[in-house]
């Protein structure tokens, strides 16, 4: 096992290696799935006697019917209400007595739930997620008490929030045919008006073994696992349903869209969105490098030249919002007091040409690549990561390995790249530029 | 790899499955294993000459490091220059004698690190093989900052700015209103920082707070990750071996108490789709206190996350809210107590009310063991998750020796907090938890929350702020020429004239209202001027009753029969009445007119009637038709509609009342005048 690197070999390793790398240890692992086509990864390490067990569900708000949107993320809710065998209110109750902690995510891509326990407490956590996964119990009183709470989420982060609403205002006008257009909080009307029968269809259709990935780290037993998986999990039935796919390829945008939302805010804010292939993509990890470029760092080019030496904003923001179909590459920035939006607006249009005109330096790129190895090791601090990362890696990439290896894709970006993809994707007819403005008062 | 073991797991089937499947009892939670051992990892300490205590913990699982500085510093009043800390964060990392800023902020990205430092800490982290640029950049700016005048200026508009956005953020309003509410403008915690505070700030104010908040005999450097001990040692000897300093002195403030009784502060947000609720008060827990871990189950119990009761309730039970939680921080001037909550502002008041039955159910009902086992769990679990951070030992060293804990307070915390009884946890409740005397901070829209919000005001009297806690006035002043006497006499008139309004000697109604199910009734009979009866029935069966009979009354409730107090007769004849507003003097009540407010949106007068006992009942009149549209008192707050004429007096027909947290629509199905009572109704039995 190399879950510990040897002391004296990493040193040596650090001195021979300082400028070009260091022997990362690898992030071991094993996979295989079920004969039902539950995909399974188990990731050993025994620091600390704890375990991470997840379920990936391939299912976003990208799956759903354009007439319920808001569907997945309501069901993340709802499968928490319990099963045939765990009552109502009871599936906290578990966790808590066995000291675990749990929780749940949503995206437009994937449903994400995982428990972190003690690792004598592994079973349990089995238990729970294949009760989930073979028979979660949907009645109407959880329907209309979490209809009520998704609604108070929605005014919570969205309504009430400054800026709150800006992915939705970005994703509706971005997108015209492709599911993207709505976010997954979704329509608060559709979940009004979806009924029972329609929850039970959506669960029966996604909520199968081929369509999950179960995913664990941390102190475990790799033969007795596969033991403990097949127990709980080996029996679930396969979904017998398709599981609709959206195969709608977005036209491009074709000329760019401008618009003003007004909103609770103090200072205004420049929002543009740009049209970019999806992640995984080698132009996506060019954008990935020239997002770091822009607005990594104190000495990224937006925070050196438009916050520090203009003083035109007091914060901005550049980064490519990780999708599995083509997505948006978001850059952002919030107005200085005495700053207009038009202005800013100029300011971080002069940093997209200048990427477009000169190559960027050795010096700035090597800047770049150390940034974001840092983020990329960091990612794995905690065995709850690892379990994310690698069944996300599976899901979207079809190799879990990448945990280990994404980092030469980043690493073979040449200046070139990053001035192709700006001159190919930051550009106007590409993109949606929405002014965030002060909500006249009444 | 995948091809060997789903081959191993085919084999593994084709002998298991069936014997498996056969055992599999899903009715039931698996049994746990036999519970880990949770160790405590281990660290090393050192100190340089200069006082700088060093603590390291080793972890080679990846290839990181991270450093930080904290410095044992009393809070900082700042006054008339509130912010002064703020800017010095920003002024620290502003360039170094050595490098202006654009240089420092090349040189740590090119690291691929991260490194900050403020007043009173500093924090270095990145990859393991920069260990040594990292420490050494950090050890100058923590050393040898340049504070530039001419950044000061760029940082002072940035903060400016920040301050305008932060207006826009309902939970930094409350933060603010509560800082203020709980300790006063005049202490470190409740001091608010606005446009008039950051102009003051001279270069002069940043230089004098160097000398207050770094010092290396005050501080305590934490060393975590893929580094040995001798590294350890010899780089922070090279990079801070040379920094001078004294003890820092320690400060005192005024000491801050929970209010004698409930107070309400709001921040008018006029178009907020939620309330943001902050109930909370200070109270007296040092780190390491003998209670501490009792105070940590109880306040778990109450609202520790997605099992403590107030989720359970706000968000489970009733979908008010996406999440309500409870915490008291300890610390070592003065922990906080604090229940949250973001609602949609029809249930705002609903909301308080359950926030507040929960705070009374912990201190007066047992908790259950179970609950508590569960709790303590919990929190067993939370701590050995906690370890799998490294940087969690070094925490537990430097708290134990800042806060002068015993030497093994970390070893001891699960057994101590297995050891805890019910009684234990009940005190806790008992001590720390004030179901009367909070302050209750909302930052929501004015016209749809405030009258309901008047109960959990022991005085009646709502405050209002500013976004930076500043009070704001309240109620807009009545307009010239208006006073109480005129909003009574204009309603009077509304109704249906003085003459119409004397001539009911007699008044009976009966209203019924529908709750889950069951039906609620409620006869009121008046006969003037002195008797009068109330009666409430459920089911057709009686729940409650009240009857005066000339100078006395007696209640009947399932507590049982009680003789009532003058003042509350007169009370409850003035309440009986067809309109109270005709004859309310005449029972002791009198009346202010406070100003305008909106209630639902539309313009009011606020009067306040007083009654003999002292009560109070607040009344909006509409300032366009003239008629009351809603009360509050201690009972609760009714809305009154679909006014209609009774024997040409209007009387409303619905009425909306919201009483402890429950709404209820009573329907007015009767009503009659002059009808010839008989006297022996008002019997008192």
């Amino acid at each position: 096992m190399l879950m510990f690197r040897n002391t004296a070999i990493g040193v040596l390793a650090a001195g021979l290696f300082s400028s070009v790398g260091f022997a990362q240890s690898k992030i071991s692992f094993v996979e295989y799935d079920l004969p039902n086509g539950l995909h399974v990864i188990l990731h050993q390490d025994n620091s600390t006697p704890i375990v991470a067990v997840s379920v990936l569900y391939h299912v976003g708000s990208k799956n759903e019917n354009p007439e319920r949107t808001g569907f997945a993320h309501f069901f993340e809710h709802l499968l928490f209400e319990g099963s045939a065998n765990i009552a109502r209110g009871e599936f906290d109750k578990y966790i808590q007595t066995a000291g675990g902690a749990n929780n749940a995510n949503t995206s437009q891509d994937r449903t994400f739930y995982y428990e972190v326990l003690s690792s004598n407490q592994l079973e349990l956590g089995l238990w729970l997620e294949s009760e989930r996964m073979l028979h979660a119990k949907v009645e109407n009183i959880g329907v209309e008490t979490q209809r009520e709470v998704v609604k108070e989420e929605k005014r919570q982060r969205v309504d009430n929030q400054p800026y709150g609403s800006l992915m939705e205002e970005v994703f509706k006008r971005a997108y015209k045919q492709h599911p993207y257009r709505w976010v997954p909080i979704g329509s608060m009307e559709h979940l009004n008006a979806a009924k029972l029968e329609e929850f039970m269809e959506f669960y029966k259709t996604f909520y199968v073994p081929q369509n999950a990935t179960l995913s664990i780290a941390g102190d475990l037993d790799i033969e007795k696992t596969k033991q403990l998986i097949e127990k709980y999990f080996g029996s679930i039935p396969k979904g017998t349903r398709e599981i609709p796919r959206p195969k709608v390829v977005e036209p491009p945008l074709g000329k760019e869209i401008r618009d003003t939302v007004f909103d609770k805010i103090q200072l205004p804010a420049v929002v543009q969105a740009y049209r970019i292939p999806a992640q995984g993509t080698s132009d996506y990890y060019a954008l990935q490098v020239l997002t770091t470029l822009l607005s990594g760092g104190g000495s990224s080019r937006y925070n050196r030249s438009i916050v520090y030496e203009q003083q035109k904003a007091i914060a901005t923001f550049a980064f490519p919002f990780p999708l599995e179909d083509p997505g948006v590459f978001i850059a952002l920035g919030i107005c200085n007091q005495e700053t207009g939006p038009a202005d800013l607006e100029k300011a971080m249009d002069a940093e997209a040409e200048r990427l477009k005109k000169e190559l960027i330096s050795e010096a700035e790129k090597t800047k770049i690549i150390n940034q974001i190895e840092t983020s990329f090791i960091e990612q794995n601090q905690q065995v709850a990561g690892i379990a994310e990362n690698l069944a996300n890696y599976h899901v979207y990439y079809g190799d879990a390995n990448l945990i280990n290896t994404e980092m030469d894709r980043y690493r073979s970006v040449t200046s070139q790249d990053i001035q192709r993809v700006a001159n190919q994707y930051l550009v106007k007819e590409n993109r949606v530029v929405l002014y965030y403005l002060p909500q006249p008062s009444n | 790899m995948k091809a060997y073991s789903t081959f191993v797991l085919a084999l593994f089937c084709s002998l298991y499955v069936g014997s498996l499947s056969a055992q599999i009892d899903r009715s039931k939670a698996p049994e746990a294993g036999p519970a880990p051992k949770i160790k405590l990892g281990t660290y090393q300490s050192f100190k340089l000459k200069n006082g700088l205590r060093v603590f390291v913990v080793e972890n080679h699982k990846l290839p990181v490091v991270t450093f930080s500085l904290q410095v044992e510093v009393d809070p900082i009043l700042e006054g008339e220059k509130a912010g002064t800390s703020e800017l010095f964060n920003s002024m620290i990392m502003a360039g170094t004698t050595k490098r202006p800023k654009v240089e420092l902020d090349e040189q740590i990205d090119m690291l691929g690190a991260s490194i900050q430092a403020g007043a009173g800490f500093a924090f270095a982290s990145g990859l393991s093989r920069n260990k040594k640029e990292m420490l050494n950049i950090m050890a100058e700016v923590v050393m040898q900052p340049a504070f530039p005048e001419k950044e000061l200026e760029r940082i002072k508009k940035e903060s400016l700015s920040g301050l305008a956005s932060q207006q826009d953020d309902p939970g930094q309003i409350a933060s603010n209103i509560a800082g203020v509410a709980n300790f006063g403008a005049q202490h470190p915690y409740g001091e608010v920082t606005d446009k008039k505070t950051i102009e003051a700030i001279t270069l002069q104010d940043i230089r004098t707070m160097y000398t207050q908040v770094f010092s290396p005999k005050s501080s305590y450097m934490a060393i975590v990750g893929d580094i040995t001990l001798e590294e350890a040692k010899a780089l922070t000897e090279e990079a801070f071996g040379k920094w001078q300093g004294e003890k820092l002195p320690s400060r005192k403030f005024p000491d801050a108490q929970a209010p004698q009784a409930s107070q309400v502060f709001m921040y008018d947000r006029g178009n907020s789709v939620q309330s943001s609720i902050r109930l909370t008060y200070p109270v007296d827990l040092k780190p390491g206190a003998p209670d501490a871990i009792a105070v940590r189950v109880m306040t778990n119990i109450l609202g520790g996350g997605m099992s403590g009761r107030l989720f359970k309730n706000l968000r489970e039970t009733h979908g008010y809210t996406y999440g309500s939680y409870a915490s008291i921080s300890p610390d070592a001037v003065k922990g906080t107590f604090t229940i949250t909550a973001e609602v949609r502002n029809s249930v705002t008041d609903s909301a308080v009310y359950q926030m507040v039955a929960e705070m009374n159910r912990i201190v007066n009902e047992p908790i259950s063991m179970d609950e508590i086992n569960r709790t303590k769990a919990e929190i067993t679990g939370a701590f050995a998750r906690s370890l799998e951070d490294p940087g969690t030992i070094a925490r537990f060293a430097i708290n134990t020796e800042r806060y002068k804990l015993p030497a093994t307070y970390y070893q001891d915390y699960l057994t101590n907090l297995a050891n805890l009884t019910q009684e234990d946890i009940q005190n806790a409740a008992l001590n720390y938890v004030k179901p009367f005397s909070y302050n209750l901070v909302v930052v929501g829209r004015r016209d749809s929350i405030e009258s309901g919000l008047l109960p959990y005001d022991a005085d009646g009297k709502i405050e209002f702020f500013d976004a930076f806690g500043r009070k704001a006035g309240s109620l807009a002043p009545a307009p010239d020429g208006t006073t109480a006497q005129t909003v009574v006499d204009r309603f009077i008139q509304v109704v249906g004239g003085k003459d119409n309004i004397k001539g009911i000697k007699e008044f009976s109604q009966k209203a019924e209202a529908s709750i889950q199910g069951f039906t609620l009734e409620m006869e009121t009979d008046f006969k003037g001027p002195d008797k009068g009866r109330m009666v409430v029935k459920q089911m057709g069966q009686v729940a409650q009753k009240a009857v005066v009979n000339g100078k006395k009354g007696t209640t009947v409730s399932p507590e049982g029969e009680k003789a009532m107090e003058p003042a509350d007769i007169q009370e409850m004849l003035a309440q009986l009445q067809p309109v109270f507003e005709a004859s309310f003097s005449d029972y002791g009540y009198t009346a202010e007119l406070q100003g305008m407010i909106l209630v639902d949106g539309e313009r009011c007068y606020q009067m306040k009637f007083t009654g003999p006992s002292g009560s109070v009942d607040t009344r909006w009149y509409s300032e366009e038709s003239g008629l009351l549209l809603k009360t509050n008192s201690a009972m609760g707050s009714t809305l009154y509609s679909r006014y209609q004429p009774v024997n040409g007096v209007l009387v409303p027909h619905q009425l909306d009342q919201s009483i402890q947290g429950m709404n209820l629509t009573f329907i007015l199905k009767e009503a009659k005048v002059n009808h010839g009572l008989e006297n022996s109704l008002f019997d008192l039995k």
